[in-house]
């Protein structure tokens, strides 16, 4: 299947995707079952999968835009594995990601989908930390900032006026990564060895 | 051994940010008005455009169009009934269309001949408000068959519109469309949007969208004359 997001290219791999296949049909993604691809017997399935990490279906809820935050984790993957490979790490162990509320992603949704997306790159395993960034705006009315909640009325809450001005809220930015470097002992045995020997 | 920390401070959707940026000046640098459809699957964008691009070629405007869709080609068989050059992206599964997809399909197209150009993205109200095309002009469609508070329940995408398109005014009576809560719900979350009430299949508002369009058209068109070369 012609996809850019790594994981999509590799379905039918998953249950969980076939399940959101499921899922979609529903919701506002609009995904078909059909589009990705026939579905398979489990057994078949299993096989296909290969290495991959198979899991069986359990629940669904909170999942209904998944396939957002998947290719959205898949970026946020591709970002920090970039980063990583040019400082030389070997391994990412966390991943601090600010997340505005206005951003148009499901956390829940993310952090389900981000091991999913790093699976077999340096940043399997890490932990995902996001921090929320509240809606702020500035009133020129007020002169002030406010903060908007759910859903989201672009009206001042003190005021009542609209000429607002967003300060925050829409980010999905990698604030920073944390990783390992090739100079541990398991890494480089000979090396351990010979430190050992001169102490 | 301790972790090193890395500072990254970059926006997960750089890369697209980036290449949508490239795509916005090539635009504008070729003149051509280019306008990003949304809405949730079966909202109209289809007719919207079949019966706008029909209209517009009638008065000599060069208007293309490029489709995306997750399987089928059945919107760009459609919108090349209208006469105008039609391209299509099959997205093979990826909810939405990204700018490098639409950079991708503009090759050996020659923009410069081209006034209108219109995407229409991927029927989803999530994801495709996350990504830059290099639009002018975001177009949010809400049709009557939809519930009113469409607005409410997908705050993101109304939010990034530039202009919402109420579709298929002709069921408004037939579906129970409550036409002032749907507009009270869109001024609540898009007050910076311009509304337009339309039907595709009475041809009820189209005129006055079209006006619209070649109305920010020659406005974008004679800012970039005007502006200082840089």
């Amino acid at each position: 299947m012609a996809c850019r997001c790594r994981f999509l290219a590799h379905l039918p791999v998953t249950l969980e995707a076939m399940t959101y296949a499921r899922v979609f049909h529903e919701t506002p993604c609009g995904l078909q079952p059909h589009a990705l691809g026939e579905p398979q017997g489990l057994e078949e399935f299993k096989q296909a999968a290969g290495s991959w990490r198979i899991q069986e279906p359990q629940e669904n809820r909170r999942k209904e835009s998944a396939m957002h935050e998947l290719s959205i984790a898949c970026n946020l993957v591709e970002i920090v594995e970039e980063a990583a490979r040019a400082a030389g790490a070997v391994r990412v162990t966390r991943v601090r990601l600010r997340l505005g509320d206005l951003a148009g992603v499901v956390e829940d949704a993310l952090r389900f989908s981000f091991p999913v997306a790093a699976q077999g790159t340096l940043a399997e395993g890490a932990e995902l930390a996001i921090e929320r960034v509240p809606v702020r705006v500035f009133c020129s009315q007020c002169n002030a900032e406010r903060t908007l909640t759910p859903p989201f009325v672009y009206r001042c809450p003190e005021c009542g006026a609209s000429r607002l001005r967003l300060l925050q809220g829409r980010e999905l930015q990698v604030e920073s990564i944390e990783i390992e470097e090739n100079h541990d002992e398991t890494a480089h045995p000979r090396a351990a060895q010979s430190s050992a020997r001169q102490k | 051994m301790k972790p090193r920390i890395l500072e990254l401070r970059k926006a997960v959707l750089d890369k697209n940010d980036e290449i949508a940026r490239t795509l916005r000046a090539r635009f504008e640098a070729a003149g051509v008005f280019v306008v990003n459809l949304v809405s949730s699957p079966g909202a109209g964008k289809t007719a919207l455009l079949e019966e706008t691009m029909r209209r517009m070629l009638e008065r000599n405007w060069r208007v293309a169009a490029i489709v995306g869709d997750l399987a089928t080609e059945n919107d760009a068989r459609r919108l090349a009934r209208s006469g105008a050059p039609v391209r299509q992206i099959e997205t093979g599964g990826l909810c939405h269309l990204e700018a490098e997809l639409v950079a991708r399909r503009l090759e050996g197209w020659a923009l410069e001949e081209l006034d209108f150009l219109f995407i229409e993205n991927v029927g989803n109200l999530v994801c495709p408000s996350d990504y830059d095309l290099g639009e002018a002009l975001r177009v949010v469609l809400l049709s009557t068959t939809e519930g009113e508070d469409k607005p409410n329940k997908y705050p993101p995408m109304f939010h990034s519109a530039d202009v919402v398109v109420l579709t298929k005014m002709d069921l408004a009576a037939a579906t129970d469309f409550d036409y002032a809560g749907a507009v009270a719900n869109v001024r609540a979350i898009a007050p910076h949007a311009a509304l337009f009430e339309t039907s595709a299949r009475t041809g009820e508002g189209i005129e006055r969208w079209i006006e619209f369009l070649v109305a920010r058209h020659w406005e974008a068109a004679t800012a970039a004359s005007a502006a200082p070369a840089r």
